[in-house]
C-alpha cells in the first residue's frame, strides 16, 4: 500500500471544496476515473454534505478557518491495480491566506507540509487581483485617445487625493501565491522536484470567452510571474497546469436540460497530453503516477 | 486537536473520514508562542542575504542619486517588468523581499486610489538594507543569479559626495560590484539646475572612489533618468556634453564605466516606452557581472571585526583589492 499525503491549497473560494466533492463522487463509480474508492469510508459524513450539495447544484460548503477536515481514501489506480492511502487536508482559504499576510503557522501545519507527496494549487480566474499598473492605464488610454498626458484638471485632482493605505491582503493573487510557496519550500521537508498541479477552476468561464483556451497559456497570460517562477525553477518543481470544471455548470444558468446531465458527465479537466478530459481524477492521478 | 505525533502514526487520519474538525492551522495575529515564524518579507538585512549568497551567484548593486531622481520609481518598474513578465530575455525566478517590492509599488498601483503613478521615497536608515531578486537570463537558463540591491536615501547620496568618513560607513560600497548613479533628466533640462546636478555627480564620484569606498574593479554606471523628456536635439546635445564633462573630471577614476539612459515611466509617449533602457541595464548587471561564486559557510566573526563587514568580506568579496 502507498501512502500519499497531498495537499489542497489556495485562496479563498478558489475551487478546492468543489473539486473534493467532484473527485469524491467520480472516484466513488464514475466508470471513466481512472481512481476508484477500494471501499468505503467509515464515516463519511462530511464527503455526503459534499455531494448532496454538488448534485443538487448548490454551492459546496466552503471551508473556512476552523471547520477544516482532512480526508483520508483508499483508493485503487485502475492501470495497474497499484493501492494508495490518499489523505487529502482541505485547508480553508483564509488559513492559507494568512501564511502571506501574517508570516507564521502553526507546528500541526508544519508537520502537514513536511513529507507531503504533492500539492494541488487553486486559483480562480474570475477572483484574481491583477494588480493594474496607474501607468498601464495611462497607455492605454494613450493608445484609446491619442492623448497620454492627463488634463490639467486631473493633476490638480491628484494632488487632493489621500492614497489608500497599502493593504497586505490585496497585493496580486499571483505574488502572494508565490511567496506562500517560497515560504512553504523554504521551511518544509518536501520531496525535489515536488509535484504541484495547478489549478485553473471554473474552466468553462475561462472558455466561455476564449474558446480555444489552454491552462498554460492561460496561466503564463494571467499570471506571468507564477508561471515564470515554476519554470525556472525545474529542480524544486514538477508542476503542470490543469483547467478544471468541478461544477460543470454554471449554477445560475441552470436549465432544465442542464439539470438532467447525469453526474458523471458534468465535470471537465483540460491540460496537455491528458487521456480522458471527462475524468476529474486526472489531476491526482498525476500526483500519484509513477516516475 | 491535531497533533504532529498523531499524524505520524496516522492516528487522526486513521478514520477514512476524520468526523473531527481540524482547529485553524496558522491562526491570526498575536501568534501564540508555539507558532513557527517566517521570514517577514522585507527588506534583508546583510546577514540575512547569507543563505542566498551560498547558494546563488550574486551581484551586489548600489544605487545612488539626489533626492527624486527616480531610484525607487526605477526599482519600482524592474520589479513590476518581473511581475508582469514583460522583459525578452530575463525572468523572475524568486525573491525573498516581496512584501517590500509590493509596498515600493503601491502608489503607482489602482488600488492605491491615485491618478497618476508615484512612488514612496526611501527612507533614510542607519541600516543597509537590501532588495532581492533571483533572475533567470535566457543564454544561462541553468544559472539563476541572485541580486541585491541596496537604494541609497537622496540623504545618503548628500553625504557620500561631503566626506570620506560618510563613504566609508556604507560598508556595503566596498563589495559593490556595480556603483549605478541616477542622474535626474528633469534637472538637466533646467540650465540653472544642470551644472549643480552634474557637479554634484562627479563630486560623488571622486569622494567614493579617493575614500576607498570601493574597490578598483566597481563598474560604474551613469544613468540619465527620465530621458523621454530629453528626446529634442539640444537635449541629446546636453547629455553629451555631461557625458564628457563626468568622463574627463573623473580622469582615471572608475576604469570600467559606462553611460545608460533610463525612462522608467515615460510620460509622453514620444516613441519611448515603459522600462526604457531597464532591461540593457539588467544585463549588464547580470550577466557581465564576474563569474559564480564558491558557496561560503555560514559567516563567523573575527573579534573586533563589524559583523557587517566581515559578512561582506565573505560573501561579495570576488574581486578584491
Amino acid at each position: 500500500m502507498n501512502t500519499t499525503r497531498f495537499l489542497l491549497m489556495g485562496p479563498a473560494e478558489s475551487g478546492k471544496t468543489s473539486f473534493l466533492a467532484a473527485f469524491w463522487i467520480y472516484a466513488n463509480g464514475a466508470e471513466q476515473a481512472g481512481l476508484t474508492v477500494k471501499c468505503h469510508p467509515q464515516d463519511s459524513s462530511y464527503l455526503d454534505e459534499l455531494q448532496q450539495a454538488w448534485l443538487s447544484f448548490t454551492k459546496v460548503p466552503r471551508t473556512s478557518a476552523g471547520t477544516e477536515r482532512s480526508v483520508e481514501l483508499e483508493i485503487i489506480r485502475k492501470t495497474d491495480r497499484a493501492t494508495f492511502n490518499l489523505t487529502i487536508p482541505d485547508l480553508s482559504g483564509e488559513t492559507f491566506g494568512e501564511i502571506w499576510s501574517h508570516r507564521h503557522w502553526t507546528p500541526e501545519f508544519q508537520t502537514l507540509l513536511d513529507g507531503a507527496g504533492g500539492a494541488l494549487l487553486f486559483v480562480h480566474p474570475e477572483k484574481i487581483e491583477d494588480g493594474e499598473t496607474l501607468q498601464d492605464v495611462h497607455e492605454l488610454q494613450a493608445l484609446l485617445h491619442s492623448e497620454g498626458s492627463p488634463s490639467k484638471q486631473e493633476v490638480q485632482s491628484q494632488e487632493n487625493v489621500i492614497p489608500e493605505p497599502f493593504d497586505i491582503t490585496k497585493v496580486p493573487t499571483q505574488i502572494q501565491l508565490i511567496d506562500s510557496i517560497q515560504l512553504i519550500v523554504e521551511t518544509s521537508k518536501l520531496n525535489h522536484p515536488f509535484r504541484l498541479g495547478v489549478i485553473v477552476s471554473a474552466w468553462d468561464s475561462v472558455l466561455a470567452t476564449q474558446s480555444s483556451a489552454k491552462p498554460e497559456s492561460w496561466l503564463k497570460s494571467r499570471m506571468p510571474a507564477l508561471a515564470t517562477y515554476l519554470t525556472s525553477n525545474a529542480s524544486t518543481f514538477d508542476f503542470k497546469v490543469f483547467g478544471v470544471s468541478a461544477q460543470g455548470i454554471d449554477y445560475a444558468k441552470l436549465t432544465s436540460t442542464t439539470e438532467s446531465t447525469p453526474p458523471h458527465e458534468r465535470c471537465r479537466v483540460a491540460a496537455t497530453d491528458i487521456l480522458d478530459p471527462t475524468d476529474v481524477t486526472t489531476p491526482v492521478q498525476w500526483l500519484i503516477r509513477k516516475e | 486537536m491535531l497533533g504532529s505525533s498523531d499524524l505520524e502514526k496516522g492516528v487522526v487520519m486513521s478514520s477514512l473520514l476524520s468526523p473531527a474538525t481540524v482547529p485553524s492551522l496558522i491562526g491570526g495575529k498575536p501568534t501564540a508562542p508555539t507558532d513557527i515564524p517566517l521570514r517577514s518579507g522585507d527588506l534583508l538585512s546583510i546577514l540575512e542575504t547569507s543563505d542566498l549568497a551560498n547558494s546563488t551567484p550574486t551581484t551586489l548593486v548600489t544605487l545612488v542619486g539626489p533626492p527624486d531622481a527616480g531610484k525607487s520609481t526605477l526599482l519600482a518598474t524592474l520589479y513590476d517588468c518581473f511581475r508582469q513578465n514583460r522583459f525578452t530575455a530575463l525572468t523572475f525566478s524568486g525573491s525573498r523581499t516581496l512584501v517590500a517590492f509590493e509596498q515600493l509599488c503601491h502608489l503607482s498601483r489602482i488600488a492605491s486610489g491615485l491618478q497618476d503613478p508615484d512612488t514612496q521615497r526611501t527612507k533614510f536608515s542607519d541600516e543597509e538594507l537590501f532588495y532581492h531578486l533571483t533572475v533567470n537570463h535566457f543564454k544561462e537558463p541553468a544559472s539563476p543569479r541572485s541580486l541585491f540591491v541596496i537604494d541609497v536615501a537622496g540623504e545618503g547620496f548628500e553625504g557620500l559626495r561631503k566626506s570620506y568618513e560618510n563613504c566609508l560607513a556604507i560598508t556595503s560600497l566596498k563589495r559593490t560590484e556595480f556603483l549605478t548613479l541616477l542622474i535626474d533628466g528633469d534637472k538637466l533640462r533646467v540650465p540653472k539646475d544642470r551644472y549643480a546636478a552634474i557637479e554634484d555627480a562627479i563630486n560623488l564620484l571622486k569622494c567614493v572612489w579617493d575614500s576607498q569606498a570601493v574597490k578598483p574593479s566597481c563598474k560604474l554606471q551613469v544613468l540619465v533618468t527620465k530621458v523621454d523628456k530629453l528626446q529634442d536635439e539640444a537635449s541629446k546635445a546636453v547629455i553629451a556634453e555631461m557625458k564628457a564633462v563626468i568622463i574627463r573630471r573623473l580622469e582615471t577614476r572608475f576604469p570600467n564605466r559606462a553611460f545608460l539612459d533610463v525612462a522608467a515611466r515615460p510620460k509622453n509617449g514620444g516613441g519611448i516606452r515603459t522600462a526604457h533602457g531597464l532591461e540593457a541595464l539588467l544585463e549588464t548587471w547580470l550577466v557581465t557581472a564576474s563569474g559564480p561564486q564558491i558557496a561560503i559557510p555560514t559567516p563567523s566573526f573575527v573579534p573586533g571585526e563589524r559583523e557587517s563587514e566581515a559578512f561582506l568580506n565573505r560573501h561579495f568579496n570576488t574581486i578584491s583589492r
